[in-house]
């Protein structure tokens, strides 16, 4: 009545299989989602220092532009040629005591804009403007916008 | 008795083979397909990786570029190489970085010079195996002075 047992017997190999085919899908899908999620990451970063790049372009065109009105702006109608930059690009003509702020926004295809902000002299001056704001706002859309987790916005209840 | 009992353990270790048959032909299955999730993800892996840098150099190529608009020093800050007569700069590939890193960079300059100041634009495109990364513009205003008659 004494059975001698190997200790391997039948169906201990498939149990064995079993865990380590299931260890290996796991790990497998874990680096594949880990792996796409980065290749993801790294297009959307080539694309907004796409975007940012193209916006700072069409900053320095607008600049351009409104350098070449300033510069040649006829001394007995300085102010009214000022004024008359808001009719392109959708640039905004502000009067201050320290000069005229000029300021637009450029715009890339999707992701990135800038704010710029320009003072022009009272009267033609040799230093014809001087940035007074080059500031970056995206305009992206944020993935974490719908269904993201709420996060506390630092108010007590 | 001794019969039956000689006939019991040789069915035994013929259905235990059978079965390391069975496992052995259906792991080297499932093996087959996850090496290559393995693989996918690896290859993955190192594309983003390749992306990474190439953005951070044409990022700090477009920002030293934008602020003196002069190529050259750019480039040789960049990638310790200036462009040659076609705009192009070929990275030399060491084995620690093969694969990581683009292999060529072609810049080309465009400058829009008028009387009021010059528009430069540079362009940078980043290859990796004749396959463009990035392309990126960057740009510089420069105003000169205006003496009115």
């Amino acid at each position: 009545m004494n059975r001698k047992t190997t200790g391997f017997g039948v169906g201990t190999a498939s149990i064995i299989n079993i865990f380590l085919i299931l260890c290996l899908t796991t790990f497998s899908l874990l680096s594949y989602c880990s792996s796409r999620q980065n290749l993801r990451y790294a297009r959307k970063a080539v694309s907004y220092a796409q975007s940012y790049t193209e916006a700072e372009y069409k900053a320095n065109q607008i600049l351009a532009q409104i350098d070449k009105k300033i510069a040649f702006a006829d001394p007995q109608t300085y102010a009214e040629e000022i004024y008359s930059l808001e009719n392109s690009d959708n640039i905004h003509v502000e009067y201050t005591d320290n000069g005229y702020i000029a300021s637009f926004t450029a715009q890339s295809d999707n992701n990135c804009s800038f704010n710029v902000a320009i003072r022009i002299p009272l009267s033609p001056s040799e230093e014809r403007y001087t940035i007074i704001k080059w500031q970056t706002n995206n305009t992206g859309n944020d993935d974490n916008s719908n269904g993201g987790q709420n996060i506390w916005d630092g108010q007590t209840f | 008795m001794l019969k039956l009992q000689s006939k019991k353990s040789a069915r035994h270790i013929s259905s235990f083979f059978i079965e390391i048959i069975l496992v052995l032909l259906f792991f080297s299955i499932a093996c087959a397909i996850l090496v290559q999730v393995f693989a996918k993800a690896y290859n993955q892996n190192r594309e983003a990786d390749r992306l990474n840098r190439a953005v951070m150099s044409a990022t700090a190529f477009c920002e030293l570029y934008s602020d003196t608009a002069d190529i050259d020093n750019a480039s040789e800050k960049v990638f310790n190489a200036s462009p040659d007569g076609n705009g192009n700069i070929t990275i030399p590939c060491n084995n620690k970085n093969n694969g990581k890193n683009p292999d060529r960079v072609m810049i080309t300059e465009h400058t829009d010079d008028s009387e009021t100041g010059t528009l430069s634009t540079a362009t940078i495109k980043l290859f990796y195996k004749d396959k463009t990364l990035c392309e990126m513009h960057s740009s510089c205003y420069i105003k000169k002075e205006v003496r009115h008659e």
